[in-house]
């Protein structure tokens, strides 16, 4: 009989009591990451350029801060040998990242661990090998590799960015990685250049040039050089932006009487109309899952951002505010939209959902323009400045500081992050 | 009496040659200006305009009255030249630069609407835009932004 | 706990089926008012406790209160959270079950829970909870909320499709955490990292040494931005 009263007892309902609250973020903060590279004593010089680029490549993210060596309290053989967790949670390290360098058969390897001194355990540990003359490569990948380990997110340490740098009446391509090395012209002295547009395979780029007074959409191929035109009609050509699988480009082209939406097949070489309406149609973007472009529309009176599905269908409008909104640039995970925006009195950049909710404005500037996302989706460019020289920027797509990433002395605008 | 008679005669015979060798001039002369005149009257009809542009109100690519007078003088030098045109639209630098290429082309397109409208053969209008990549003006201000947003008409 | 039942040897058969009888009943009020509770407290839900009033009530002031309802079960100056009024059935019900038994007297520190100790304990959180007022509950609440808000570094975006994640924190009678695990994940494993790390980081909590019981078990959903 008790035992059965004890049975009642135990099979009673336990977890009834507990207390229930909400944590909600309060902002965006980097997590403090210590970084020790070890290397033989004659590879010094390439165990400092290791560090100096995965460093920069961290902090310009703006989701990481690197503790300065100097403060570091166990040395690098015995971090390396074994770690001693407590001596990285006393200087306040989040993060500790170490990474052995040596030289095997004219390749680099690198073996990268990612500790959690916290939790006092290894996160996770990889090793990546590179010829001798991808060494930058080599270390953006190990960046890669903390960036996905710590958020969960791919690193976009070895994309590159175009932009065009107008020197007089004349314009140039230029191309650099996306910390601004390896610099290098890739087109020069086209009449007006402007929105270039990667490919997905990263070796074309769609783009907008003037040739006999006259506006076309032109092809670069950036491994030979060789450009050919693919939209010269009469009236505008402008705005190519390449679908997600690389078949297709759509462009803003005028010869129906007005400024519509046309997308080209790549392989076929036709054109087929999208947008059919009085008013202006222009600089559409196409999204991830290519099942949807938008675009900007005057047609209801003033220049706002529609939606619409490549299979058909109405058009709806997804910014809800302001009265002048454009360039729409869709994000690489789908679920936001970047754009120009008047704020006020100014214009600004700012990024908004799908559905129009969830308006974040994320800088203004004299001129801004072009937004561009990076392949990861964390990050964005786009060009500013007053009369005179304009300048490239590089914001995170969540907030934080925008950064110039090309130099005061040139005028560099239409930045384009490869895919 | 006889002489008298002669020379009444003379004069009669004189005035009558004067005027039909002056019929004669005058006829001549008429149609010699007559001829002139078909070239003369285009002269003076159908001079180019010494404006090249009309301008717009900001975000707007509708024709004010001022530009309409403008345009029916291209119109007429258009209609009575075998020339050829080009309409470069353009506008000031508010506003993105993609979408300001779109609204330039739409101020080419309505000057070329207008002309249509007023004759002139489609074939023999251009147009382009060039947004705000080539203004007039450099500086900030609405007297300069006014000034961009314009549309040239330039002889091809 | 043994249950202290007084058995007449004479009468052991009549006695033994009353009180087996009687146990039941009992059992079933217990149950029934715990189910009670918690509908209670699933209705009451809606109120988000993210905004809440803290009020600061000195230490004599609060040790009177505990003074107060320990004397006066039935009769407490605010609302108790599970607002649930002690009935003169639950009362006798308690003394029917042990003689011994005070819900009221300060609970020693225990270890781990062993089974038979289950429904007492939660018992024990039940009533902890209604001695506190709903004010000092939310205060306890905002304090933790807070200290967690605090330690919970996010370094970069998140998609705006993924789930809010829930975490069920476990805590000593200190303060301390004797466990923090993902009950519902983000989908992103580095994500959940930093909801557990804040947790850790914010301890130890500030907890009513009394009333800690109801502190015991927390399930916290974290707001990442979208």
């Amino acid at each position: 009989m008790r035992l059965l009263l004890l049975l009642l007892l135990i099979t009673s309902p336990t977890t009834l009591f507990a207390v229930e609250f909400d944590v909600y973020q309060s902002g965006y903060r980097p997590l403090n990451i210590a970084l020790v590279v070890k290397s033989s004593d004659e590879q010094q010089s390439k165990k400092q350029q290791l560090y100096s680029v995965v460093k920069n490549d961290l902090l310009s993210s703006q989701s990481f801060k690197t503790l300065d060596p100097l403060s570091f309290i166990a040395d690098t053989e015995s971090t390396l040998k074994q770690i001693d967790y407590a001596d990285w949670r006393i200087i306040g390290a989040d993060l500790v990242t170490t990474c052995q360098l040596t030289e095997v058969d004219q390749k680099w390897q690198a073996e990268v661990m990612v500790y959690d001194p916290f939790r006092s355990k290894q996160l996770a540990s990889k090793t990546f090998i590179r010829d001798a003359n991808k060494f930058r490569v080599l270390s953006h990948q190990v960046s890669n590799f903390i960036y996905k380990t710590v958020i969960g997110v791919h690193g976009h340490f070895n994309s590159h960015i175009l932009f065009v740098k107008k020197h007089g009446d004349k314009s140039d391509l230029i191309y650099m990685d996306q910390d601004g090395a390896n610099r290098q012209t890739v087109g020069k002295n086209f009449t007006l250049l402007l929105s270039p547009d990667w490919d997905p395979n990263g070796r074309f780029v769609a783009l907008n040039t003037y040739v006999g007074n006259r506006p076309r959409l032109e092809t670069f191929d950036m491994t030979t050089g060789k450009r050919s035109a693919f939209g010269s009609f009469k009236g505008l050509n402008s705005t190519p932006e390449y679908s997600p699988d690389g078949r297709y480009i759509a462009a803003a082209l005028s010869y129906t009487g007005n400024t519509e939406i046309h997308i080209y097949d790549v392989k076929k070489g036709t054109w087929r109309q999208f947008t059919r309406h009085p008013g202006i149609d222009t600089t559409p973007t196409w999204s991830p899952d290519g099942e949807w472009i938008a675009f900007t529309s005057n047609r209801n009176g003033s220049p706002q951002i529609y939606r619409k599905r490549l299979s058909g269908g109405k058009a709806e409008r997804i910014s809800l505010e302001a009265s002048y909104n454009t360039s729409p640039v869709w994000a690489p995970h789908g679920d936001r939209i970047a754009f120009i925006t008047l704020k006020n009195w100014e214009y600004a950049l700012a990024t908004v959902h799908i559905d129009g909710t969830g308006l974040r404005y994320l800088a203004t500037g004299k001129r801004i323009e072009s937004p561009s996302w990076s392949p990861n989706g964390q990050m964005l460019l786009y060009s500013a400045g007053n009369r005179g020289l304009r300048r490239t920027y590089r914001i995170p797509a969540w907030g934080g500081k925008a950064e110039p990433i090309t130099p005061a002395n040139i005028d560099a605008s239409d930045p384009a992050w490869s895919r | 009496m006889d002489l008298k008679h002669v020379s009444k005669v003379a004069l009669i015979g004189l005035a009558a040659a004067g005027l039909l060798l002056t019929a004669g001039c005058q006829q001549k002369k008429e149609v010699v200006s007559s001829s002139s005149a078909s070239t003369h009257a285009v002269k003076h009809q159908a001079d180019k305009p010494s404006a090249n542009s009309v301008y717009f109100a900001f975000d707007s690519s509708d024709i004010d009255s001022s530009s309409k007078t403008l345009l029916d003088a291209y119109a007429a030098w258009l209609n009575s030249n075998s020339v050829k045109t080009t309409i470069e639209g353009n506008c000031d630098e508010r506003g993105s630069r993609e979408y300001n290429l779109a609204l330039g082309q739409r101020r080419a397109d309505s000057v070329k609407d207008y002309l249509k409208a007023q004759g002139v053969s489609a074939s023999r209008i251009d147009t382009v835009s060039f947004g705000e990549e080539k203004p007039e003006c450099t500086g900030t201000g609405e007297a300069c932004w006014a000034q961009n947003r314009r549309a040239e008409i330039l002889p091809r | 706990m043994s249950l202290n039942l007084a058995v007449n040897p004479a009468n052991q058969h009549s006695l033994q089926s009353a009180d087996f009888i009687f146990a039941v009943v009992v059992h079933i009020v217990v149950i029934a008012t715990i189910v009670i509770l918690t509908w209670w407290q699933s209705i009451s839900k809606p109120e988000p406790l993210n905004r809440i009033e803290v009020t600061m009530i000195s230490g004599a002031e609060l040790a009177k209160l505990q003074n107060q309802t320990s004397l006066k079960p039935k009769k407490t100056k605010a609302k108790p959270v599970v607002k649930f009024d002690p009935t003169p059935a639950k009362k006798t019900q308690v003394k029917e079950v042990e003689d011994n038994f005070d819900p009221f007297a300060p609970m020693e520190s225990q270890s781990d829970i062993t089974t038979p100790k289950q429904a007492t304990r939660n018992d024990m959180a039940d009533i902890m909870g209604k001695q506190l007022s709903e004010k000092e509950l939310d205060r306890y609440i905002a304090m933790m909320q807070q200290a967690v808000q605090l330690k919970w570094k996010v370094p970069a975006g998140v998609d705006s499709s993924i789930p809010d994640p829930l975490v069920e924190m476990v805590l000593r009678r200190n303060g301390s955490v004797f466990s923090a695990t993902i009950v519902e994940s983000s989908g992103n494993s580095a994500l959940d990292r930093t909801l557990i790390k804040a947790i850790h980081a914010a301890a130890p909590f500030k907890l009513p040494q009394q009333q800690f019981e109801a502190f015991r078990v927390n399930q916290i959903r974290f707001r990442p931005l979208k």
